[in-house]
């Protein structure tokens, strides 16, 4: 007896623990092996039982850890998994966010770490919440130690799992506290990382990118973490597919680049993914809805994420939009179709209580007037740009000219750009700061002057207290006062 | 630290205050209206490092400070969020804390079971928040290679100290 997952946070609340996670991400580690599985639970945990015919490294790794009784304590509990959530610290308050995971040595084992551990189990914690969604960055093997390899919630847990198989048998290897070179006992932990890093890519048929295992320090992933747009990789069938490329890199490419673009992108990744796995669940339930979802919003998102970029970045005056969106809707019959399909969606979220609609379009509506639609970011982001897309197609329908249809764009995108939502982070920034992420959205955003000056007077009008954006509204906006509308 | 020649009355550091503390649908939103009275920029670490809520209290602190917690050396040690605050300014920072905090139990449990502790953060009557700063921004120490201490506690200068007394304003968003 010897692996187990803690199944109930015993003496808190529910919900504060998720062995479902550890469960599938025990799952990746054994590439899918069958043989893997879940004893009945006892107490507050189950232990993970194993008849292995996967003749793969991670595999074999985790056979020898569940099926040998390393005789740790007199209970044979000898690793606990406990895969925690961002609410969770360490016993000294330490936040689990600020390391990701960890093994701790059994109690009063003398061992580094031991102290944070009142159990006589060696304990792998891990957070499964991700970083709260923005992800576990590490050194990319080859790069000199940028920060920016992803770390998936199976990876964080079979690199603890590599700790606890040394503590369990005596064979703990030096450690320091030094982030470059990672100590001995890091870097063995990492060198058997990248043996799962290159399971996962031959599943993908992917090549495999490996942690380099000489730098033991992480940072909170600039890009957020590798999923991107769930709803759109499900509708859509792929997550490599056209239009979740396209949304990842107006995501990474067009605001995330500074300080603003990544705090909104953090409210963004917040508040849609309080969402959008329920959508994307309903989906597998009600495959009608695909077309629907795919149609009525991803594709209309996309096309409209296409005209913004293409504008707020310079390359397209107004005669050019009409034309672009004119010849990406070269068939006026599948315009329409997608129109009707653009009204149904509306119309679903719009619908006030009334009979009950089938086939999860009912279900689809309270989510998307219950969670998103409350969201000022989801609402900027990816609700308004649908609205002004299906304005666009209207009126390429009613055979406006190039330039009409042009003007109308452009001027839609100005006035949707200045409503940019405002978040708290513009009053922590210096006066350079906020001169800096000002130029940067005046480049990638706000291209008319009548948009500068709107978001320069609402910004003005939220923070005028900090000292920064008064000043720097009071310079750009002459004769403003930082604080009035 | 260069303030120790300086008068008693003199600006040393870092100042702040707690401006707001409101719970919201997933929390709890601190801000803290921080102030730089020195003639140089100051950085400071921007990031909730670590919480501690004492029940016997109700006290809750809050760390923005890599200072008296431990680093498991078996972990990702995250690197902090840094940022800047100009000479003679201010600026207001945004901290979100959970709505609960999630921990072991104090007590050892020699049966090999893990009990946990939970708190609510709106139960806080007073909050102390540390925040570590200092005229210097973070940069690796070359001479890491061989320490055993926490590289971000050997970066901060000093950390600010606020105390708020009056517990947290609820329901509001």
């Amino acid at each position: 007896m010897t692996l187990f997952i803690q199944n109930d946070a015993a003496g808190a609340g529910a919900g504060n623990l998720d062995p479902n996670q550890a469960a599938v991400d025990l799952g990746i580690i054994a590439n899918g092996d069958t043989g893997l599985g879940l004893a009945v639970q006892v107490g507050n945990r189950q232990q993970v039982t194993y008849v292995r015919t996967d003749p793969g490294v991670p595999p074999t790794r985790l056979d020898n850890l569940v099926n040998t009784n390393f005789g740790v304590n007199p209970q044979n509990v000898d690793i606990l998994v406990l895969p925690v959530l961002a609410n969770f610290t360490l016993n000294d308050g330490r936040s689990i966010l600020t390391v990701g995971g960890t093994a701790l040595p059994p109690s009063g084992s003398a061992l580094p770490g031991a102290a944070l551990n009142n159990t006589n189990s060696c304990l792998v914690i891990y957070d499964t919440s991700q970083n709260n969604g923005d992800g576990y960055c590490t050194a990319r093997a080859g790069t000199g130690g940028t920060l920016d390899l992803q770390t998936p919630n199976p990876v964080i847990l079979y690199h603890e799992l590599s700790h606890a198989f040394r503590i369990v048998t005596n064979a703990q290897l030096a450690l320091t506290a030094a982030c470059n070179p990672s100590s001995p006992e890091e870097n063995a932990a990492i060198i058997d990382e990248n043996d799962l890093r290159n399971q996962i890519a031959a599943v993908q048929g992917q090549a495999a990118v490996l942690r380099d295992p000489g730098i033991h320090c992480g940072a909170l992933c600039a890009g957020g973490t590798a999923n991107c747009c769930i709803v759109a990789s499900v509708a859509t069938g792929s997550p490599v597919s056209e239009e979740v490329a396209i949304l990842r890199a107006v995501r990474d490419g067009l605001l995330r680049r500074s300080e603003i673009g990544f705090a909104f992108f953090q409210s963004l990744h917040r508040d849609y993914y309080g969402f959008s796995p329920q959508v994307c669940t309903l989906m597998a339930e009600h495959p009608a809805l695909r077309p629907l979802i795919l149609e009525g919003y991803v594709r209309p998102l996309v096309s409209m994420l296409r005209v913004i970029h293409e504008y707020a970045l310079g390359n397209a005056d107004m005669e050019d939009l009409g034309r672009r969106f004119i010849s990406a809707h070269p068939r006026a019959e599948e315009a329409r179709s997608r129109l009707e399909l653009l009204r149904a969606a509306e119309d679903l979220v719009r619908r006030e209580e009334g009979p009950e609609v089938g086939g999860g379009q009912g279900d689809l509506a309270r989510i998307l007037k219950e969670r998103a639609m409350l969201s000022p970011h989801v609402r900027w982001a990816l609700v308004e740009p649908i609205a002004l897309y299906r304005t666009a197609l209207q009126q390429y329908l009613d055979n406006r000219r190039e330039e009409e249809l042009g003007e109308m764009l452009a001027d839609a995108v100005d006035s949707w750009a200045a409503r940019l939502p405002i978040d708290e982070v513009w009053a922590a920034l210096s006066a350079e700061q906020v001169r800096e992420e000002l130029d940067m959205l005046e480049e990638a955003l706000l291209r008319s002057d009548e948009a500068r000056a709107s978001f320069l007077r609402r910004l003005g009008a939220e923070f005028g207290r900090a000292t920064a954006i008064a000043l720097v509204v009071a310079e750009r906006l002459p004769g403003n006062g930082a604080t009035d509308e | 630290m260069s303030s120790a020649q300086q008068p008693p009355n003199e600006p040393r550091g870092l100042e702040g205050s707690v401006e707001s503390m409101v719970e919201v649908e997933d929390g709890v939103n601190l801000v803290v209206r921080l102030r730089n009275p020195l003639d140089r920029a100051l950085h400071y670490i921007s990031d909730v490092r670590g919480m501690i809520f004492d029940p016997t209290t109700n006290r809750l602190q809050v760390r923005l400070s890599e200072r008296g917690l431990q680093t498991p050396l078996t972990s990702i040690p995250m690197q902090p969020r840094f940022r800047v605050i100009d000479p003679r300014s201010e600026a207001l920072i945004t901290i979100k804390l959970p709505e609960t905090i999630v921990k072991l139990t104090e007590t050892p449990t020699p049966t090999g079971d893990a009990r946990f502790q939970e708190y609510r953060t709106v139960d806080a009557t007073s909050i102390e928040v540390d925040i570590a700063w200092a005229e210097t921004p973070y940069y690796p120490d070359p001479r890491e290679a061989s320490r055993t201490e926490n590289p971000f506690t050997s970066w901060e200068q000093d950390s600010l100290r606020i105390s708020f007394r009056g517990g947290i304003q609820r329901g509001a968003s």
